[in-house]
């Protein structure tokens, strides 16, 4: 079961989605109008996962079985967005050892290999098999384990839709290929193979989610449900928080994903912004707070999704699609063959170069200028090794400082998740992206680029997109990452507000 | 392994058998079906031996499959019933229509994400096999039952009267099931509405086919036990 607090009726909204839930219990794709009609037809399936996903069992029962008697003793997701969030909330929530490798940061990649992978399982997750990251990472560990002597069919994992090119690919190479539920978007499978094929080679008892899911949702069809209550609040709640370090770890950043790309759409949407510390209005996870939904992770999924749809229904745009994330990926592709063109830095010292706007005379000039700019909300995209930055921390001193709901992102992971949002939610945003000078560089097999040539024209695909919208666009790059970081931080630190 | 498939009635008690056959490894034939909902019965007791091999561990290619739909007789149980009610239209169709939409539940399983899943194990899924496709009423086309059932993953065996008219038929056109779903069920709906249950048709013949096994089989027994004494 689930159950929220702290959401009151007293929006209007309620009434009509007590009509729309029974609707979306029966599948019914017509909830979200006209234009979202085709897509949702072939995005539903989610709703039965906890019923249909039960037939994965004797197939997850026999990959855990090969998986202990070649002895893994490390498990790598490979996997981007909806492929790798869930993964890493379920690992936390149990206490096991994943390590998401949901970057092309090649110091962070460098990271995992120097931890050793003779012995580990590589799960590569990809719903279409086109994902440039999860390709170009599978393209690169393929080689290593080769170069160890290993048979790569004692390694990987695949897991992704019938008939994509990683099926065929996972095939021609005798590789494992657990094959996903089509008819269910990629922020929507939790509950599909995607989730529980990295749960069940973790030793994780599946079954116990998608039973928790399915006792959750027999009850969200009622009147006055829960997803009813919260999504009913959200719609008029434009940037809510959430704190999740103390009850579910993770649970947060897979509900900015979910929110985030299946509202931001049209000039509209709800955008989460995940803080590390909680008030009176932070949703948290805890029963002990006043603002909570509170249950076991399974009926966590199956609830937030029932939430979002319903969100979306309110908000009036297509939940299952994401018009403006490919914008970003085309403009990478266009650069990795031709270079991107950067405008002269408007400052430069030892351990950073500015660029965007006007000349500046020093960071803290640079940061006082970029504050005055009048905005809905601040985004912070970091392109840096998630693993051992400290840059995330910039979030809180800016939310200090302005007042304002600040988002922060590790490039190119938020590209699949908040980028949605930023480009097509309200044109309300104003933009920060930080970028370094990678200290290892690694070559894609079979690519004419490297990781971080790769990583770089992500920023800079994204960047174009941005700019193009004419969104208020500032990056700062550090010539050293760790360096540069503490010289960032003591100069956001030393503003006043 | 030989190639040896082992026949097993698809009775109400052969179901569980094929069960635990396929969870043993043995390539299994599973004859005289009639109906659509017992084929239905028989597919998933193969997928549920396939799936108790894959969730042990153990390896599930090289075994096979057939599922044998008894055709002619169908059309020569309901056929005399169709004349005395004077519905001359539906004859000779009953047994291709209960045919198609027993290839019908096939395709669906076929395109189901759990066989798929099964499939990339390495399991071969069992196969539609069309039985007793000779044609008995000298008004029908001798290859009726050849040509009007063609489809993927179907096995057609027949007599060498019926595999040469076959041979030299001018009917034969490819994919003759896929899209005579709908067809197929307002047959089957109108020999409802005139009191022919397909239920109790295919109980009957369940029962004449059992009758006209038990004796080769007692034979057999009787000829290994005189070898083997």
């Amino acid at each position: 079961m689930i159950f929220s607090r702290g959401f009151d009726l007293s929006s209007n909204h309620w009434e009509s989605l007590n009509q729309i839930a029974p609707r979306l219990a029966a599948k019914d794709h017509t909830i979200w109008g006209e234009l979202a009609e085709n897509e949702a037809a072939q995005r539903l399936d989610w709703i039965d996962l906890p019923q249909t996903s039960r037939q994965l069992l004797p197939i997850l029962d026999a990959l855990s079985a090969w998986s202990r008697e070649l002895g893994h003793k490390r498990f790598i997701l490979c996997g981007m967005g909806g492929s790798s969030l869930a993964p890493e909330v379920i690992a936390t929530h149990y206490s096991k050892q994943l390590e998401v490798l949901d970057s092309t940061d090649p110091d962070q990649i460098a990271k995992v290999l120097a931890g050793g992978i003779a012995d580990s399982c590589i799960i590569v997750s990809s719903k279409s098999g086109t994902t440039i990251e999860t390709k170009s990472q599978f393209a690169f560990f393929h080689r290593e384990i080769e170069k160890l002597g290993k048979n790569p069919s004692d390694h990987f994992v695949f897991v992704t839709d019938p008939g994509s090119s990683l099926e065929a690919q996972g095939k021609s190479f005798g590789i494992k290929v657990i094959l996903a539920n089509p008819k269910v978007g990629g922020r929507f499978s939790a509950l599909s193979a995607f989730g529980l094929v990295p749960a069940a080679l973790l030793g994780i008892d599946v079954s116990v989610l998608l039973d928790d899911a399915e006792v959750a949702a027999k009850n969200f069809a009622q009147p006055n449900s829960e997803p009813i209550k919260v999504a009913s609040a959200l719609a008029s709640t434009p940037f809510p928080e959430f704190y999740d370090a103390d009850s579910i770890p993770g649970l947060g950043d897979w509900i900015e994903q979910l929110i985030g790309e299946s509202t931001g759409k049209d000039g509209r949407g709800v955008l989460p912004v995940i803080v590390n510390q909680k008030s009176g209005e932070t949703i948290t996870f805890s029963q002990a707070d006043t603002k909570s939904v509170y249950g076991p992770l399974g009926a966590q999924f199956i609830f937030w999704e029932w939430t979002t749809a319903l969100l979306c229904f309110l908000l009036n745009v297509d939940p299952f699609n994401q018009p403006n994330v490919a914008e970003a990926k085309d403009r990478t592709a266009a650069i990795l063959k031709r270079d991107s063109k950067q405008n002269p830095p408007i400052f430069e010292d030892e351990k950073v170069q500015l660029f965007g706007g006007t000349p500046v005379t020093s960071l803290e000039d640079f940061f006082g200028r970029f504050l005055a700019i009048p905005s809905e909300y601040i985004a912070v995209m970091a392109y840096l090794n998630r693993k051992s930055s400290e840059i995330h921390l910039i979030r809180e001193v800016l939310a200090k400082l302005t007042n304002r709901p600040v988002t922060f992102g590790w490039g190119p992971r938020f590209l699949h998740s908040t980028g949605q949002f930023h480009k097509g939610g309200p044109a309300t945003g104003l933009f920060l992206q930080i970028t370094t000078h990678y200290t290892s560089d690694l070559q894609v097999p079979g690519e004419a680029f490297s990781f971080s040539k790769l990583i770089s024209a992500q920023a800079a695909g994204d960047q174009e997109a941005l700019e193009n919208r004419k969104l208020p666009f500032f990056r700062v790059h550090l010539k050293e990452s760790d360096s540069g970081v503490k010289r960032l931080l003591s100069a956001a630190k030393s503003l006043k507000n | 392994m030989p190639n040896l498939l082992i026949k097993v009635p698809a009775t109400r008690e052969g179901l569980p058998a094929i069960r635990q056959l396929i969870s043993e490894g043995i390539s299994v034939n599973v004859t005289i079906i009639f109906s659509v909902a017992r084929y239905k019965e028989v597919l998933a007791a193969f997928i549920s031996g396939i799936t108790d091999r894959v969730s042990s561990g153990l390896p599930v290619s090289g075994i096979h499959s057939v599922a044998s739909f008894f055709v002619s007789r169908v059309d020569t149980e309901i056929d005399p019933q169709l004349k005395e009610l004077q519905l001359e239209s539906l004859l000779g169709k009953s047994a291709i229509a209960n045919a198609r939409l027993a290839y019908q539940h096939f395709s669906e399983v076929y395109e189901s994400l759990e066989w798929k899943n099964l499939a990339t194990s390495g399991a071969s899924i069992q196969r539609p096999l069309w039985a007793s496709t000779g044609v008995k009423d000298p008004n029908y086309d001798p290859a009726m039952y050849v040509n009007e059932l063609v489809a993927r993953h179907t096995v057609n065996t027949m007599p060498e009267a019926t595999l040469e008219a076959a041979a030299n038929s001018q009917n034969f056109k490819g994919d003759s099931i896929t899209g005579k779903y709908l067809d197929s069920k307002m047959i089957m709906s109108e020999l409802e509405k005139n009191g022919i249950e397909m239920e109790k048709v295919a109980d009957k013949l369940e029962e004449e086919g059992i009758e006209k096994f038990i004796k080769p089989w007692l034979n057999l027994i009787s000829v290994v036990e005189k070898v083997t004494r």
